[in-house]
């Protein structure tokens, strides 16, 4: 069974995000010396052809609302490029995404999601996540009045909701990233996710960089706002146990192309690829777990 | 890059030939580029260059037909291209002071410049290299301290000062050293090269000890210093092969990167002690309104930097695999 | 700026100047000597007036080529002015020398080099080779060029160098950005809906600002170097303004028996390095130390 015909066959409400087709290339510009600029990390095809081996081939993808997804693959598989894609960070260079129906991206172009009510990133690492000189609360507020998503005067009230809605106390607004945890970089970025009030949520490997306890937290977090505003996150992790603890569904990528998609319980069970079924072997206990079923 | 990474075997010859292609094909338009700035240089005065020709007084016809004498009234695409011709073939045109033609002028004095500028560096390192080796051997000791707090505070030294100081003291009052001109003969040439390349090199010092400083330091960290040490070769034996050796890399970029500021205070160092290098020159030749000579001087400076770092990468690439990234 | 192409001077990452050894002063005791030094220069200059009665182009008859006495701190020159007094007023001269100099530069340079990294493409691309044509000659040389042939003075040194020095900064700002490009929180600013005029000024400046900060601190030094050197030549600051530089250079004839002509207004050059080479290192120090995790 295909990944179309899968995800036909559970479709039902309209989709909230597709991809239709999608490939993307490698288009990093690396800087060799000063004024030498030439694209690099093209990868080529093993047999040495020349032929740029695309960081996405024809990647056909449909996300329904509320659900959880997770793009699972090694990395250079191409999740974090789905990802990237999806947010309107990188370029396609094949194919459409549509939001709500709407086409949003376009070969050639970066896609033109909508920001507030729309699509959302947060990032795997926490440090790096926030804008080291500005406090919590200044970037927090800053994406509320610049949307006008409250009245100026309910910004800070606003802010201190949003720090609450992801576990952390309203003293974190005067705070800067560099004197919070990991765990709590990652819960801001989160808030500051959620502050746009978007549709989709794209999680790319964000608890990778955390504390195992720390992990659970986060995912959990993410599980409940997810109940509460009914929000729809793609998870995007090379990790299976993280897939097995959140996920619906599950689309497995290799080298850009999806090789296998269906909800977690079957995938990880009945893996029918054998790349699925080493990913599922590098996980000790997921693997011992799978067994004993 | 990792197509170029492969074997050890003749990969120091394929990548000293990626850089060099690489190098050269960057070089080009910025060569063009300096070519073009000198030309733009001289034909964009106020009055334009004619005017400085003829003098203030000059009627209109007469400013004309210099100006058609020179080519200076066709479209200024066809000059710089007639330009760029001359370039190709080595002419930098003729003094309007002495007629002789600005190559030879520059060829005659490029030499007093490059010697300064040699002994200069030669100066800097062996005053240079014991105090950086001084100071990363003893680091965060009263000697570091007293090295570092001297190279902070000679950060503002202006080299004209110090030149004349050296001047006045070891030329004038102790009389060790010539006082300015240039010299006949080895000895003499260095006599005379003396004090301008010492108040050269000062400038430079605290820079020079900074960075050995920091890669002797890295150096005497390193595990094989640690090891031949051990083996019970003596202290001073393991300098000279070992950290010599291995500094010798970060010496060759920094006089490579250097090579700029050097080449700027050289003009002034030549200044004060009447030195007849290509700054002295440079200088006369802007007062005297001698405009073509200083187009030329320009250019031959701005060629010089080119060409110096673009050497200098190449001996990195092929001394050091790592810096050909 | 002529040796605003230095590698290895103060601004460099790793173990500057005094930084690490001061850790046992520490950086705030540096600074504070550093901000005092400077301040001390400052009020000299700009209150001249408070320290000395002279003016410099007063000229004491009685008291020509006279060595540093009582009455004239510095010694006099072959006109009888005070070396002291002409050395102070020369001072405002300088800083605002330096002030103009950095200034221009540093605002042209951050701009378009924060733009230009921005921005990639082709834009960066010209702006690249721009540079490295500017970088292919000594800066010195570039200046004295334009100035030569424009007619010395202090204008044609501020036009002179406008029209290049943005070029230290622009690479500074440059390679700062690339790197900065690519951090979480610029990608999470890029997909924040903002202008991109917000994203640079509010979201990327405030992470480059120190590191301009700290190169402008030498920068101004190699500022003044520069416009003390050029007058030295004879094609900056013209007669009788005072400045540091020419001073040197009208007291060379004199200077085996008369040494304090050119003495002082040098040392003053020195001074004033000195003082921002003490205020930049141990700001580096600061930023670098506290600037991480905590």
């Amino acid at each position: 069974m295909t990944g179309r015909q899968a995800t036909q066959a559970l479709a039902d409400p309209p989709a909230i995000l597709e991809l239709n087709g999608v490939s993307a290339h490698y288009g990093k510009v690396r800087r060799r010396g000063p004024g030498d600029r030439r694209p690099a990390a093209r990868r080529r095809s093993p047999g040495g052809s020349g032929a740029l081996l695309p960081a996405l081939a024809g990647v056909h993808l449909t996300v329904r609302p509320g659900e959880s997804l997770g793009i699972v693959g090694e990395s250079g598989s191409g999740k974090t490029t789905l990802g990237k894609c999806v947010v309107g960070l990188m370029p396609i260079s094949a194919g459409q995404i549509l939001f709500r129906g709407q086409v949003v991206g376009r070969p050639g172009r970066v896609a033109d999601v909508p920001r507030v009510n729309g699509v959302q990133m947060v990032y795997q690492d926490p440090y790096s996540a926030l804008n080291p000189k500005r406090t919590v609360g200044s970037t927090l507020r800053e994406i509320l009045t610049v949307h006008k998503l409250c009245a100026r005067s309910q910004a800070q009230e606003r802010s201190a909701e949003l720090l609450e809605s992801v576990g952390l106390s309203a003293d974190i607004l005067k705070r800067r990233p560099r004197s919070l945890s990991g765990g709590m970089c990652q819960r801001v970025a989160i808030a500051r996710a959620l502050a746009f009030g978007p549709t989709v949520l794209v999680a790319d490997e964000v608890v990778s960089a955390l504390d195992a306890s720390v992990q659970a937290q986060v995912l959990n977090l993410i599980a409940d706002t997810r109940e509460t505003a009914g929000l729809t996150v793609i998870f995007i992790t090379h990790d299976l146990a993280v897939v097995n603890q959140v996920c619906d569904r599950v689309i497995v990528l290799n080298r850009g192309a999806v090789v296998e998609s269906g909800l977690t319980a079957d995938i990880l069970s009945r893996p029918s690829d054998p790349y699925t079924r080493s990913l599922i072997d590098a996980v000790p206990e997921l693997a011992g777990e799978l067994w004993q079923r | 890059m990792a197509a170029v990474a492969a074997s050890g075997r003749g990969s120091a010859t394929r990548r000293l030939g990626t850089v060099l292609r690489r190098r050269v094909i960057q070089v080009v338009p910025t060569l063009l580029g300096v070519s073009l700035v000198t030309f733009i240089l001289v034909r964009l005065l106020p009055g334009g260059p004619v005017q400085t020709l003829v003098g203030v007084r000059a009627t209109p016809a007469s400013i004309a037909a210099v100006s058609r004498q020179l080519g200076l009234s066709r479209p200024l695409v066809s000059q710089y291209f007639t330009y760029l011709g001359q370039l190709a073939h080595g002419n930098l045109g003729y003094s309007f002071l002495t007629g002789t033609s600005v190559t030879s002028i520059v060829a005659s004095h490029l030499a007093v410049t490059a010697e300064l500028i040699g002994l200069a560096v030669v100066l800097a390192l062996i005053i240079g290299i014991p105090l950086a080796t001084v100071s990363a051997y003893h680091r965060g000791a009263w000697q570091d301290q007293v090295i570092r707090a001297g190279t902070v505070a000679t950060l503002g030294l202006p080299s004209f000062w110090v030149g004349i100081l050296l001047v006045t003291y070891l030329g004038l009052r102790l009389k060790w050293f010539p006082s300015g001109g240039a010299g006949t003969g080895v000895v003499g040439t260095v006599d005379h090269l003396f004090l301008p390349a010492l108040t050269l090199a000062l400038t430079f010092l605290a820079v020079v000890v900074r960075s050995l400083r920091a890669s002797i330091s890295e150096i005497l960290r390193a595990d094989h210093v640690d090891a031949a040490r051990l083996k019970g070769i003596s202290r001073f034996r393991v300098f000279s092969r070992h950290v010599l050796r291995l500094a010798s890399l970060p010496v060759v970029a920094l006089v490579g990167l250097n090579m700029s500021y050097l080449l700027g205070t050289s003009v002034i160092v030549e200044n004060v002690f009447a030195l007849p290098g290509m700054g002295q020159q440079l200088v006369s030749s802007i007062l005297q309104r001698d405009f073509l000579v200083v187009q030329g001087i320009t250019l031959v400076f701005g060629l010089i930097v080119i060409v110096i770092s673009t050497a200098v990468e190449l001996i990195q690439a092929a001394l050091d695999p790592r810096s050909a990234a | 700026m002529i040796g605003a192409g230095i590698a290895g001077s103060a601004v460099t990452p790793v173990g500057t100047g005094v930084s690490r050894a001061r850790r046992r002063i520490g950086p705030n005791a540096v600074l504070i000597v550093g901000l005092s030094l400077l301040g001390l220069l400052l009020l000299a200059c700009y209150g001249a007036p408070l320290f000395t009665h002279w003016s410099p182009a007063q000229l004491d008859q009685n008291a020509i080529l006279k060595a540093p006495s009582s009455r004239h701190w510095f010694g006099t020159d072959q006109f009888g002015r005070d070396i002291f007094a002409r050395t102070l007023y020369a001072g405002r001269v300088d800083f605002l020398i330096g002030i103009v100099l950095v200034g221009v530069a540093l605002v042209v340079g951050t701009l378009v080099g924060m733009v230009s990294a921005w921005l990639g493409g082709v834009t960066d691309a010209i702006v690249q080779r721009l540079v490295d044509i500017g970088f292919a000659f000594p800066f010195l040389v570039l200046v004295i060029s334009v100035v030569g042939l424009r007619g010395p003075g202090l204008s044609s040194l501020f036009i002179a160098v406008s029209f290049v020095a943005w070029i230290f900064y622009a690479r500074l700002v440059r390679s700062e950005v690339l790197v900065l490009k690519t951090s979480n929180y610029m990608l999470a600013a890029r997909t924040s809906g903002f202008s991109t005029a917000r994203v640079l000024v509010f979201h990327l400046l405030p992470n480059i600002v120190n590191q301009v900060l700290l190169y402008a601190t030498s920068d101004f030094v190699y500022a003044v170097l520069l416009g003390a050197s050029v007058s030295y030549l004879g094609l900056g600051v013209q007669p009788p303004t005072p400045e540091w530089g020419a001073m040197v250079q009208a007291g060379q004839n004199f200077v085996a028996t008369q040494w304090w002509i050119s003495f002082f207004p040098g040392l003053a050059i020195v001074l004033m390095g000195l003082a921002f080479a003490l205020i930049g290192d141990s700001l580096a120090d600061k930023w670098r130390s506290g600037g991480g995790q905590q």
